[in-house]
C-alpha cells in the first residue's frame, strides 16, 4: 500500500487489512520519493495516492480500493439494500472528514483557520455524530454500522 | 428524485434511469422549497440532496443511489475487478469535476475565479482526459469505460461530460481541449449521441 504518512485516505485500508488479517507492506511516500512514484504512471496510474499494488496490479482510489478489499473479504453485503446502507455511510464518512482536512490544510492563516475549527467543533460535528447516531439506532444491531457484522462503513467511521 | 435545478450530483442518476426505461417524478427544489425539505428528516435524512424516494423509502447521497440503481438494473458488475474498475472510474469523475465546481460556485473575486478557470484548461482538463483516454483504450471495448456494456462509471463521466465539458456556457473553450484525446471523444460523442433525445430534451442548467 502506498500512501503518505497520513491516516486520511489510507487509513480505512490499513484498517480493514487488520481486520481480515491479511499482512502487506506500507509504504510511506514523502518529497523525492512521492515525485518519482507519481511520475511512474505503471505504478501509479492517475498521479495520485493511495495504490493498493496486488498481484502485479496497481490500483487507485481510495473508495474503489477499499470496495475491492471489501468485496474480497466479506465486508461488502451482497444484498443491495444493506449495500446501499454500507455506501450511504461511506459517503457520508466522506462528507464528515473533508471540511476538516480542507479547515486543517488548506485554511490561508492561522486566524481562518482557529474560527474554521470553532465553527466546526459547534456546528459540524454535532450534525454528524447525529446523523451516525441515528444510523445505528435505526439498525438491527447498534453494534455495527449495517447489519450485524463488520463491513467497510465501520472501518471507514474508524477510521475518521 | 429529489434536487436542485442543477445537473450536479443527480445528473448521473437522471441519465441511467433514462437508458433503464424508468419513469421518475424529477422534483427540483430550491429556496424556500428545499428548506421545508431539509428540516424534514423524515424525507431528507442527512440535511443534503440527491434523495431518491423508492418504495416508500427516502435514499440519500448520490454516489449510494447510483451504486444501488445500478445494482438493481445491471450496470454494476458482479466480478469484483471490473466492479473495481467501474469504483475507479466513477471516483476519476468526481475528482475531475470537483474543482471545477469549486472554481465555478466557490471563488468569490472575479479575478481570481478568471485565472482559475485558465489554470483548469491548462493543467486539469488536459490530465484528467488522459486518464480516461487511457482507461478507455486499455479496455477490452473502446466505446465502453468497462467492460463491453453500461455501467454507471459511463453515466458518470457522461453527466460530468455535459456539465464540464459539451456545455453551452463551456464548450467553446472545452472541445478543442478534447481534439487531442480521439478515442475519449469518439466515445463521448458517440454516448452522447445515443442519448439524444434525453440530451435535448433536459432543461438548461448552469452546471
Amino acid at each position: 500500500l502506498y500512501y503518505f504518512g497520513l491516516y486520511a485516505r489510507g487509513e480505512p485500508i490499513r484498517v480493514l487489512l487488520n481486520h481480515a488479517g491479511v499482512e502487506y507492506e506500507n509504504v510511506t511516500l514523502a518529497g523525492e520519493a512521492w515525485a518519482e512514484f507519481k511520475a511512474d504512471t505503471t505504478k501509479c496510474p492517475f498521479g495520485q495516492v493511495p495504490v493498493l499494488e496486488k498481484d502485479g496490479k496497481f490500483l487507485a482510489q481510495g473508495g474503489a480500493i477499499v470496495r475491492y478489499l471489501g468485496g474480497l473479504h466479506g465486508y461488502y453485503p451482497e444484498d443491495l439494500e444493506q449495500r446501499f446502507k454500507v455506501d450511504e455511510t461511506c459517503d457520508l464518512v466522506g462528507d464528515f472528514m473533508m471540511p476538516v482536512a480542507t479547515n486543517h490544510f488548506k485554511a490561508k492563516d492561522a486566524e481562518e483557520k482557529k474560527e474554521g475549527w470553532a465553527n466546526l467543533l459547534k456546528d459540524h460535528y454535532p450534525k454528524f455524530f447525529a446523523f451516525f447516531e441515528k444510523t445505528l439506532k435505526e439498525n438491527s444491531s447498534q453494534d455495527f454500522i449495517v447489519g450485524d457484522s463488520y463491513t467497510i462503513a465501520d472501518f471507514a467511521l474508524l477510521s475518521v | 428524485l429529489y434536487y436542485f435545478g442543477l445537473y450536479g450530483r443527480a445528473e448521473s442518476i437522471r441519465i441511467l434511469l433514462n437508458h433503464a426505461g424508468i419513469e421518475f417524478e424529477n422534483v427540483t427544489v430550491s429556496g424556500a422549497t428545499f428548506a421545508e425539505f431539509k428540516a424534514d428528516t423524515t424525507k431528507c435524512p442527512f440535511g443534503q440532496v440527491p434523495v431518491l424516494e423508492i418504495d416508500g423509502k427516502f435514499l440519500a447521497q448520490g454516489g449510494a443511489i447510483l451504486r444501488y440503481l445500478g445494482g438493481l438494473h445491471g450496470y454494476y458488475p458482479e466480478d469484483l475487478e471490473q466492479r473495481f474498475k467501474t469504483d475507479e472510474a466513477c471516483d476519476l469523475a468526481s475528482d475531475f469535476v470537483m474543482p471545477v465546481v469549486t472554481n465555478h460556485f466557490r471563488t468569490k473575486d472575479a479575478e481570481e475565479k478568471k485565472e482559475g478557470w485558465a489554470n483548469l484548461l491548462t493543467d486539469h482538463y488536459p490530465k484528467f482526459f488522459a486518464f480516461f483516454e487511457k482507461i478507455l483504450t486499455e479496455n477490452s471495448s473502446q466505446d465502453f469505460l468497462v467492460g463491453d456494456s453500461y455501467t454507471i462509471a459511463d453515466f458518470a463521466l457522461l453527466s460530468v461530460y455535459g456539465s464540464v465539458a459539451n456545455h453551452p456556457l463551456r464548450k467553446d473553450e472545452v472541445l478543442p481541449i478534447l481534439e487531442n484525446y480521439p478515442t475519449l471523444k469518439a466515445y463521448l460523442e458517440g454516448k452522447w449521441e445515443a442519448q439524444k433525445d434525453y440530451f435535448d430534451s433536459r432543461d438548461e442548467c448552469s452546471f
